[in-house]
């Protein structure tokens, strides 16, 4: 189970770029639980998941991971246990490097060992066997660049890895944002596959009101640094893309309330 | 196909050349539409330079005929040439043929019975006042009286029903305080047997309740205004010119004239230009000893703000009490109108997708129940007016519709 306490951060902090990123952030997602964040841009979601992460340190605030306070814990160590995705295919994997290659390295993320390069016989058909269960044919590609795949290909890749030795929290960030729309939807599909059938604990940032409403168990909606809305269960289930989006707009809207119109509101409302 | 539009007095013709097929179908059906819009229920259509005739362009047509005559419109097809008569025969729809019997028949509007209707063009808006129960008189209730914002009483929430000659405006919510009725008290408007209300848990849809035999829908009320009784008056309005519209103060001060009275009640359908106002976001049962909700920025959390003229061309339901007496008791329990010295206005709109209606005189009941039926409400608003310097969005205004009135009853007015 992910705990997050009064988790906040404010980013060059007295200054007159002070961006207050997080505010009293209280979060629990249960293990197996696969939450979607959803918000405006610059509401904070990448935030969140950088500070789960370990990008840096939070101001103030905890974080539980399974049962243990990593709150102070150097993002190399919360690599073990933390699968990541990010938006950009080419983040995360080596282009010039092979995909047998690059799984072989996330296989070793959080081990302290070398840069062997060498793919034992063994361990080549257990690739051979788990990229296969990806559906592209890219099991009979394994010595290919993995430059030289498309996007869609290189993010199912690069869910795989995450994946490859059960996180306790897998985070996406817009993992498919960045793909065509026949790609995305085929990443977003296996991401859904791949949660359910290892039970993992996954956050994943959309803007996608769709996958949103269809792939997870749970969303979360942020607007400056707030959580302002949780879907969960019951909610979770009648939820559709009209509420969701009803709901931004009761946000767009209350951001107009200013002074005047507050003062204006009072007179009616007296 | 070339479409093209020639007003005549009681009708709009329209010229039709060229093939009416699969790919025309939907704008010919657009373009039809708008006419019905416009206010223009009677439809002629030459069909001489009519080349070809598919089943999609007969479904558009008979798609047409059906939106017509369900507000006691027509639609007729004149002057078809053999194979697209033969078309229409072939496939059962001869009844759209203006044939030589019916080409006399009815082609105007009803002509408004002169002695009970009066037209009365105001700033490029006809409005015709028909007579219905000249005497009829309203009685008015108001219920809860909640002050604004202090915290809700256990037990301060009055159930009421709501069968079809009442219809109310206020804040509450279906159930009882044991189900917990003030964790979702909102803004609701009633009427017809039907009601549209807000959850008041600021995130979700509106919702509504019909009445059917014998289910009468209720609401606990935490502070509502509720009229019982018969409308006096109907009035119609409708743009004479391109673009303009009516306020709903103007509409108010209007009916008030006709009616000869400082205090009254309505009950209105009519298309949106602009619809400016404010809804609960959160429910007030919520509200504790220390909640400052009626001001900046707390206010943020109970209150949304329309922020702009909005829901243009849908269709509101808008329940409402007007006063401009400043010295009745009415009045003091309704918000001033800022730009009108003296005027108390609480008006609740419901927006549903549009639907023409019908000319002439209508039946309310039937009316608000078809808006209920086509569909739940998209939004519920307590109306107000945005009186804010240079950025003020002004008053709620309509382009077309009816608003069914009547003076309330002093001796009825009462509070409980
Ligand atoms: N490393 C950083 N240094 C300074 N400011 C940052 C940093 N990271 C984020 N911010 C600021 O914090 C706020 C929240 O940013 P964040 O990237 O979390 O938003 P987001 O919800 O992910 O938005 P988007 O949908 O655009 O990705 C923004 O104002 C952003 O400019
Ligand atoms: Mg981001």
């Amino acid at each position: 189970m992910l705990k997050i306490r009064n988790l906040a951060k404010t980013f060059f902090p007295g200054t007159a770029n002070e961006v207050t990123a997080l505010r009293d952030i209280d979060l629990d997602i249960e293990d197996g639980c696969f939450a979607a964040i959803i918000g405006t841009n610059g509401s904070g979601k990448s935030t969140l998941l950088n500070a789960v992460a370990g990008a840096f340190q939070a101001d103030a605030g905890s974080i539980e991971l399974a049962g243990v306070d990593i709150t102070g814990q150097p993002e190399y160590r919360r690599a073990g246990q933390i699968g990541r995705v990010f938006q950009n295919p080419f983040a995360g994997t080596a282009a010039g490097m092979s995909i047998a290659e690059n799984i072989v390295l996330a296989m070793r993320r959080g081990q302290r060992q070398g840069l062997r390069r060498a793919v034992s016989r063994k361990a080549r058909e257990e690739i051979r066997a788990r990229v296969r269960t990806l559906n592209m044919g890219l099991e009979d590609r394994l010595d290919n660049p993995i430059g030289t795949l498309s996007g869609g290909q290189r993010q199912a890749l690069t869910l795989l890895m995450a994946t490859w030795q059960r996180p306790k929290l897998l985070l996406l960030d817009e993992h498919t944002a960045a793909l065509d729309p026949k790609s995305a939807a085929q990443v977003a599909a296996l991401t859904k596959e791949i949660i359910e059938r290892e039970n993992l604990t996954a956050l994943m940032v959309t803007h996608s009101m769709q996958q949103a409403v269809q792939l997870p168990d749970h969303i979360v909606m942020m607007h400056q640094g707030r959580i302002i809305e949780q879907y969960g269960a019951q909610r979770k289930a009648s939820v559709r893309v009209a509420d969701l989006l009803n709901a931004f707009d009761r946000v767009r809207r209350r951001d107009l309330l200013d002074p005047d119109v507050a003062a204006l509101l009072a007179r009616q409302y007296a | 196909m070339k479409i093209s539009f020639n007003p005549c007095d009681h009708f709009m013709e329209v010229t039709v050349a060229g093939r009416l097929d699969a790919t025309w179908a939907e704008p010919f059906l657009d373009a039809l539409r708008n006419i019905l819009r416009d206010g223009q229920h009677h439809i002629r259509m030459d069909a001489a330079a009519l080349e070809y005739l598919s089943s999609a362009g007969i479904r558009s047509l008979l798609q047409i005929h059906r939106e017509l005559t369900a507000v006691d419109g027509s639609f007729k097809v004149q002057r078809a040439v053999p194979f697209v008569s033969e078309a229409l025969r072939m496939s059962g729809f001869g009844q759209l043929l203006d044939t030589e019997e019916t080409a006399t028949g009815d082609h105007g509007r009803p002509l408004p019975d002169a002695a009970s209707a009066q037209v009365d063009i105001q700033e490029g808006m006809a409005i015709e006042t028909l007579l219905l129960s000249p005497t009829a008189k309203l009685a008015l209730r108001r219920v809860g009286g909640w002050q604004p914002w202090q915290p809700v009483a256990a037990g301060c929430c009055q159930e009421m029903a709501f069968p079809g000659s009442r219809f109310a405006l206020g804040i509450g919510a279906p159930g009882s305080e044991t189900d917990g009725l003030r964790q979702r008290l909102g803004e609701f408007v009633a009427a017809a047997g039907c009601v549209a209300y807000l959850p008041g848990d600021g995130f979700e849809a509106p919702d509504y309740l019909l009445g059917a035999q014998q289910f009468v829908p209720k609401l606990g009320l935490l502070d509502a205004l509720i009229c019982d009784g018969e409308f006096s008056h109907l009035l119609r309005f409708g743009p004479q010119q391109p673009g303009a519209c009516l306020p709903l103060s103007r509409l108010t001060a209007c009916a008030m004239d006709q009616l000869q009275t400082d205090t009254m009640g309505f009950l209105m359908i009519a298309e949106i230009d602009g619809l400016v106002g404010a809804a609960l976001s959160r429910s007030p049962g919520l509200i504790e000893a220390d909640t400052e909700a009626g001001r900046f920025p707390d206010i943020r959390d109970w209150l949304t703000f329309s922020g702009e003229r909005a829901h243009s061309t849908e269709q509101a339901l808008v329940v409402g009490v007007a006063c401009r007496q400043p010295d009745h008791p009415v009045a003091q329990w309704l918000p001033p109108v800022p730009s009108q010295a003296g005027l108390h206005c609480h008006a609740h709109a419901a927006v549903f997708p549009f639907s023409p209606l019908p000319q002439g005189k209508i039946d309310p009941q039937q009316w608000v129940r078809k808006l209920f039926e086509s569909g739940g409400p998209k939004a519920i608003m307590h109306l107000l007016e945005d009186d804010r310097p240079a950025l003020g969005l002004g008053q709620s205004a309509f382009v077309r519709g009816a608003c069914w009135c009547a003076a309330l009853d002093d001796k009825e007015v009462t509070e409980a």
